[in-house]
């Protein structure tokens, strides 16, 4: 066994040395001060009767203060002892606290955004980079001539802002640049790349600062190449022995952030003038507040929308502190623990809203220490109306039922121009439609959107045809044409589903229906002794609904429960229409810009107000990089848009970012970096103290010179 | 004393009007002293001048002529009639003519001979034997010796004027040879600012044993008494030349006055131990103060 390879030196071993020796030869400076000293002492002569008694009063001086020679030649000392402090502070003398300092120092700086926390400095309240920065700018003048450093920032990215160089001007000014980006940790990537460039000098190391909160990071993966080289467990750690972290912030946070935002629109019938019933988008948000202090708190939310279309809500919610002993969150953490941290708050906005919707969060006690998760926002709506896409055949029922739908338009395809159009457009050719009906037929995949497949099988992952004479429990390819059911009986259906609201399916009958199987998060909607029958999935961009029948192979078309199903239905996988769906991208994530035609470029502007041309295509979407700041962007330019353009929220949302407590230590597999704040303090430079001595001893030199003289 | 004084040559010594008032003093003595001539001094001897001094009884041998005849006709008994004998007196002046003493606002060497000048001619008004020794140069010897008479008074200043302090003077060397020529006691005055490297000691000693009724006159500037020295000076001694490096601070300062006022204490000292009269004189003390106040209390002139 090895001893921890990480275990801090004892006592920091503290060395003189000078990081410019050359300045020693000030030191030369002393002779002609000496000779300087007897030429300033050229003095005025004065002709006396007789010295006589002047003999006897210097000679009695001497008698009485025996230091008298010394006095007299103290101001000569004073002088000697200010050339040589100078001396010694042009040779730029530093104590060395931790000798172990490498010559050669990769600085892997964090710029994530959880360095943005001001909780560094003591009571400045300068933000963990800031410190890290003014520590960076220590070290590299504590360089010599011959050290070399190079510097790596990283959060999402890494990026390598300098090369190897011993130009310190060039690396101040480099490291003074650095900003704490709104964005995530991939530290993982960081310290492979660091320690790769670490190799390239022999007795190098990495020099990490950062505040530890990201994820543990994987020993093997870091290691993994020199373990195939050297094959030995000892050269391995020895390399992890290049990295010296240096702990930026505290390990108590006082943080309470928004780590969630989402809204869902719907279509629900309401009551409009007269008692008419009308269709109308209704919007729900949620967002998830998380308390990452040990405190119990009262956060209050205020959700505001960007034109004030509706009065500030205002809600207060209580949440409790972190235990203690899980700020890992990542561990073992109690769920218990972890769920009375975070709270999900769901509003309801005023029907038909368009618009920003701004969360805002903050404790009772004031701000908190971690600003960028206090404010989150959604971009909601977009399109009005309900756009429907019905591909069928011949299905009289159905399009009876879709014309009657108030506020909702419908167009109508055959199976064979719509695969026509998929195969030109891809799924741009639904793009349009809040909801695409498939009569018997269905696309390739559907990864986005709201459809319902009418008999047959949803092509999303997981469903698949069943052979229900197959046994059970063996492992049997799915068949690849679907076996059918005759006369399935309807043992139950599901009321509470959206879709299922007011429909009795009891009387309906079925002359057949396909077998199947469904991904276990389907949820399902109408069961049959045989197998489900209707069947609905969930997910981030699909809202699907399948039958597993054809209508028409049923009596349901007699039934009043198609047009409730099919109007229910219609409403519920529309919550995921791509026209309106709200946005509230995450910093870091690719900004796709919507198929646009007409414009070939539009302007993009960045929530600090720079703006730049971006590239449109009327046949895919186009994605931006660099959505790096938290804050709206809104593209503008586009033919037929207002002159507001189009909005996107981009937030931080990232409950690692948010969970700000610094790291006392950085786990690399099962192996510990310890925080080393030596590592930082390597050599202190001490040319300052001494020039001040110097000018401490000039000022004495002239008080005793005055003093002296009795002036 | 009616002889004329010509003035007009000695105009920086003494002025008329202050040698008309010299010409009322007398140089005194506290010791008898033997005259060699008859002077216009009464001597503490009886002798033959006018003046009655005292009667004796007759004895044989004795002058008949001096016999108070009245005296016996009244009480038949014959006395002698004593009167007071005149002599002349031996005034000895040596002034320090050393570089040390060219020194001050008012130079002390002009102090010095001016006092020198004031006593002598008082002696020389009385028909007092008076001899000068100036001593400058390294050994130099000026002197003017036996001087009596006014008409000498004009020889006597020029003797003076026409010495400039200069060198280094022992001066117990100068009194020794001084009193080789002078055996004869007398009234000495020593004018001297007594800065002796080999010391003040051996001169006085050497006028007292030779019978001398010794007056010391110790002519110091006020500024050698109080300098005004701030600051870094090399010192340059006027007779020696030897240089000495002083950072005068208030508190060297401080210790040379006390030194000069400890060095003045024990010349008083030593003078006080052997009957030597010592006045000290700051060169701002007017000279004709010094002489016709100080050395009148001091006894030198009456």
């Amino acid at each position: 066994m090895f001893d921890s390879p990480f275990a801090s030196p004892p006592f920091p071993a503290v060395a003189w040395n000078f990081l410019e020796p050359v300045g020693l030869a000030g030191l030369a400076a002393l002779l002609p001060i000496i000779a300087l000293y007897f030429l300033k002492l050229k003095r005025e002569e004065r002709v006396v009767p007789s010295t006589l008694l002047w003999k006897k009063v210097i000679k009695d001086l001497h008698v009485n203060a025996p230091f008298q020679r010394l006095k007299y030649s103290l101001l000569l000392l004073l002088q000697l002892l200010l050339v040589a402090l100078m001396a010694f502070a042009l040779a730029r003398p530093f104590l060395s606290v931790a000798a172990d300092t490498g010559k050669y120092v990769v600085l892997l700086v964090d710029t994530s955004a959880s360095m943005a926390t001001k909780d560094a400095g003591g009571s400045t309240g300068k933000t963990r980079l800031e410190k890290a920065i003014e520590d960076a700018r220590q070290k590299i003048d504590d360089m010599s001539r011959v050290d070399e450093m190079q510097i790596v920032a990283f959060d999402e990215d890494v990026r390598q802002v300098c090369p190897w160089t011993n130009d310190r001007s060039y690396l101040k000014k480099v490291v003074s640049e650095l900003e704490p980006r709104h964005l995530r940790t991939h530290a993982q990537e960081a310290f492979e790349t660091a320690l790769a460039m670490a190799e390239e000098r022999k007795g190098s190391e990495v020099l990490v600062l950062s505040d530890g909160c990201f994820d543990r990071l994987s020993l093997n993966k870091l290691l993994g190449e020199s373990v195939q080289g050297t094959n030995t467990e000892e050269a391995s750690l020895a390399r992890l022995r290049k990295f010296r972290f240096v702990k930026y912030g505290r390990e108590y946070t006082d943080n309470v952030g928004i780590t969630g935002i989402n809204a869902r629109t719907r279509l629900v019938r309401q009551a409009g003038e007269g008692g008419a019933r009308v269709d109308t988008l209704e919007t729900q948000m949620f967002v998830v507040l998380e308390n990452f202090g040990l405190d119990d708190v009262k956060a209050i939310l205020t959700l505001t929308s960007d034109a004030g279309v509706f009065a500030p809500v205002i809600k207060v919610v209580e949440l409790k502190g972190r235990q203690r002993g899980l700020e890992s969150l990542d561990g073992n953490a109690d769920g218990s623990t972890l769920e009375s941290a975070r709270s999900s708050e769901a509003f309801k906005l005023p029907a038909n809203f368009q618009g920003v919707v701004t969360a805002a969060v903050r404790t009772e006690a004031g701000a908190d220490n971690f600003p960028l998760d206090d404010r989150a926002q959604i971009v909601v709506g977009g399109a009005e109306g309900m756009n429907v896409l019905l591909v069928t055949g011949v299905n009289y029922f159905i399009e009876k039922v879709l014309v009657v739908m108030r506020g909702v338009k419908v167009d109508k395809m055959t199976p064979e121009e719509f695969e026509k159009d998929w195969n030109q457009r891809g799924a741009l050719s639904v793009a349009e439609y809040d909801a695409v009906i498939f009569d018997g037929c269905a696309p390739p995949r559907w990864d986005d959107g709201g459809a319902i497949f009418l008999g047959t099988l949803p092509p999303l992952p997981g469903f698949k045809y069943r052979d229900p004479k197959a046994p059970k429990g063996a492992e049997a390819a799915p068949p690849s044409e679907p076996v059918l059911l005759e006369w399935p009986r309807v043992i139950d259906w599901d009321v509470a589903h959206p879709a299922m609201r007011y429909v009795n399916f009891g009387n309906v009958q079925i002359k057949q229906a396909q077998a199947w199987d469904l991904p276990k998060t389907a949820a399902v909607l109408v069961e049959t002794s045989g197998g489900p029958l209707i069947a609905a999935l969930e997910s981030d961009r699909v809202n699907a609904v399948g039958t597993s029948f054809q209508v028409l192979d049923s009596d349901w078309p007699y039934r009043p429960s198609l047009p409730l199903f099919l109007r229910n239905s219609v409403a519920w996988v529309s919550e995921v229409s791509p026209r309106r769906r709200p946005t509230a991208l995450k910093t870091g994530e690719v900004l796709s810009l919507p198929p646009v035609e007409g414009a070939s470029t539009a302007t993009l502007t960045w929530p600090d107000g720079h703006s730049e041309q971006v590239e449109l295509s009327a046949t895919r979407k186009m994605p931006v990089k660099g959505v790096n700041s938290i804050g709206l962007y809104r593209l503008t330019g586009i033919p037929g848009d207002g002159p507001d353009g189009r909005t996107f929220a981009v937030n931080l949302a990232d409950t690692k970012e948010s969970d700000n407590l610094a790291q006392a230590s950085l786990q690399v597999g099962e192996e510990t970096v310890e925080a080393s704040p030596s590592a930082i303090e390597g050599k202190r430079e001490i040319w300052r103290t001494l020039a001040l001595i110097a000018v401490g001893l000039l000022m004495a030199e002239w008080f005793l010179y005055h003093r002296r003289l009795g002036l | 004393m009616a002889l004329a004084v010509p003035t007009s040559k000695a105009p920086d010594l003494l002025t008329p009007e202050f040698m008309a008032r010299l010409d009322a003093l007398a140089v005194v003595s506290k010791k008898i002293l033997a005259g060699k001539l008859r002077g216009e001094r009464r001597s503490r001897k009886k002798g033959e001048s006018m003046e009655f001094a005292d009667y004796r009884n007759y004895s044989q041998g004795d002058d008949l002529r001096r016999i108070d005849w009245s005296l016996f006709a009244r009480l038949q008994r014959l006395f002698l009639k004593l009167y007071q004998a005149e002599e002349d007196l031996s005034v000895y002046v040596i002034v320090d003519a050393s570089a040390s003493m060219d020194f001050g606002g008012v130079n002390k060497y002009d102090y010095a001979r001016k006092v020198a000048a004031a006593v002598a001619y008082i002696g020389i008004s009385n028909l007092d034997r008076v001899s000068l020794g100036v001593y400058s140069g390294d050994g130099e010897e000026h002197l003017m010796q036996d001087v009596r008479g006014k008409k000498q008074v004009l020889r006597l200043f020029r003797f003076l004027n026409g010495i400039k302090p200069q060198g280094q003077t022992d001066m117990q060397e100068a009194c020794k040879r001084f009193i080789m020529r002078h055996r004869r006691p007398g009234i000495c005055l020593v004018v001297s600012d007594f800065l002796d490297p080999n010391g003040f000691e051996g001169p006085l000693k050497a006028l007292v044993a030779n019978r001398m009724d010794t007056f010391a006159i110790h002519v110091l500037a006020p500024e050698e008494v109080e300098p005004e020295l701030a600051g870094d000076f090399m010192l340059v001694d006027s007779e020696t030349g030897e240089r000495l490096d002083v950072t005068a601070s208030r508190r060297l300062v401080e210790n040379y006055q006390k030194t000069v006022r400890g060095f003045c204490s024990s010349l008083q000292q030593f003078c006080a131990a052997r009957d030597i009269t010592y006045l000290f004189a700051s060169t701002d003390l007017p000279f004709e103060a010094l002489v016709l106040n100080y050395l009148r209390t001091a006894g030198l002139v009456r």
